[in-house]
């Protein structure tokens, strides 16, 4: 009996080991600088913020913890889309000014991961800037840096808060260098194709409201032959 | 008893470490995809949006009833002729099978514009921009622009088309969507 329960000891114990190294995988390491930094080429920059009550629209399932935003506003329960979250915002220019309006469907991917520091996900933005046309953008993002560096920490701290300054790249592919897809356009952006980074700089988050202080980046590479920069 | 115990440490790495390696950290549900196949091989799919059930949000400067009516919608020149909604997509047997946003534009003097975005989860994601004008059947009618995941390397077309309900406000939308074989180079921002 004794060693049945030495054996089962340790089998909770390696498991709790394994974890442990899982979250503090040294061979994971978050991709600090942007791909699209060292291009030349003209680069369209939209910004955001992604604290819930600076978007038109933030919606999830209803079961987490942080609620959908606006108020009353239809969860997706449903089953099928019970994994995939929205974010609706206004999108600003590189001056800080509205350039348009973003729609970002967020699934998470149905893929093994957590080995490789990878909590995967499935991304699609549609993006309308005004006079000027849409674009639909195809992403592979990783959200393991910011769950084990922002989100985690905030859980985990007695006032359920995390303070402090982390700049992350979500986006992970499925271009070669970690790098999404603009793979469709209308009005000026019809036929283009490009290149997209979305990076995060956090400087607060809350487990009971969700992002405090959180400034997102779209980062557009078109091709310089068919569009112009903003 | 301690080698035993060393065992289990072995034995609860090994199963911990196999399970991050092969488990997916989500399980997706997905409903049956309800295809139907056309004589020349290409694919027809037709799905169905409530009115105003599964109207999840509908705003903009002139929506006099924004859905949900706590929704704020942003005060910018730039956006006044922008109106989005997003709804919950069904399948032809009344199922949500995924989410859809509808962006519309309409600026005096202009043809305006028109864009939907299919996206169904576990299959992926369709791009229709349309034109903004309704032809004489009733009917809406745009091209695929980009797909993603199933509906990659392909080419097709959408079709909107708004049937009244037995009351007033209410009624469906319907989205036929057709597609065929490998996407043509040309086809691509045509």
């Amino acid at each position: 009996m004794k060693y049945l329960v030495a054996l089962l000891s340790g089998i909770v114990a390696g498991a709790v080991l394994a974890a442990a190294i899982l979250y503090n995988n040294p061979l994971a390491t978050p991709v600090a600088v942007s791909p699209l930094a060292v291009s030349q080429s003209s680069m369209l920059e939209l910004g955001f913020s992604a604290a819930t009550t600076n978007t038109i629209a933030t919606i999830g399932n209803g079961d987490a913890r942080i609620s959908s935003h606006p108020a009353r506003v239809a969860d997706l329960w449903e089953p099928a889309i019970s994994d995939t979250r929205i974010l609706v915002t206004t999108l600003q220019n590189g001056r800080g000014q509205p350039a348009g309006i973003g729609v970002k469907f967020l699934s998470m991917a149905e893929e093994p991961g957590l080995l490789q520091g990878r909590i995967p996900a499935n991304s699609n933005w549609h993006i309308w800037l005004s006079q000027r046309g849409g674009l639909f953008i195809e992403q592979e993002e990783n959200l393991w840096f910011l769950l084990r560096e922002v989100v985690a920490p905030a859980y985990l701290d007695s006032a359920d808060v995390w303070r402090g300054s982390w700049f992350g790249v979500t986006t992970s592919g499925p271009g070669a260098l970690g790098t999404g897809k603009v793979v469709g356009g209308s009005g000026e952006f019809s036929g283009i194709e490009g290149e997209v980074v979305e990076s995060i700089i956090a400087k607060a988050y809350s487990a009971d409201s969700g992002p405090v202080a959180m400034d997102m980046r779209l980062s557009i590479l078109i091709d310089d032959q068919q569009s112009a920069a903003p | 008893m301690f080698k035993t115990f060393i065992v289990g440490v072995v034995l609860g790495l090994a199963a911990a470490g196999g399970a991050a390696f092969v488990l997916p950290v989500t399980d997706l549900h997905r409903e049956s995809s309800l295809v139907s196949v056309q004589p020349n091989g290409g694919n027809s799919e037709l799905f169905h949006i409530r009115i105003p059930d599964d109207r999840i949000i509908g705003g903009g400067k002139d929506v006099l009833t924004p859905t949900p009516g706590s929704l704020q919608w942003p005060v910018s020149a730039g956006l006044d002729a922008l109106q989005l909604e997003l709804f919950k997509l069904r399948n032809r047997d009344g199922v949500v099978v995924g989410l859809a946003s509808r962006i519309a534009v309409s600026v005096p003097g202009s043809p305006g514009a028109l864009e939907w975005v299919l996206h169904i989860p576990a299959r992926g994601t369709l791009y229709f921009p349309m034109s903004a004008n309704t032809a004489e059947d009733g009917y809406r009618r745009g091209l695929l622009r980009a797909g993603t995941g199933e509906f990659g390397q392909r080419t097709g077309s959408l079709r909107e088309h708004y049937v009244e309900g037995a009351s007033d406000g209410e009624g469906q939308i319907e989205l036929q969507s057709s597609s065929l074989g490998q996407l043509a180079p040309e086809a691509e921002g045509s």
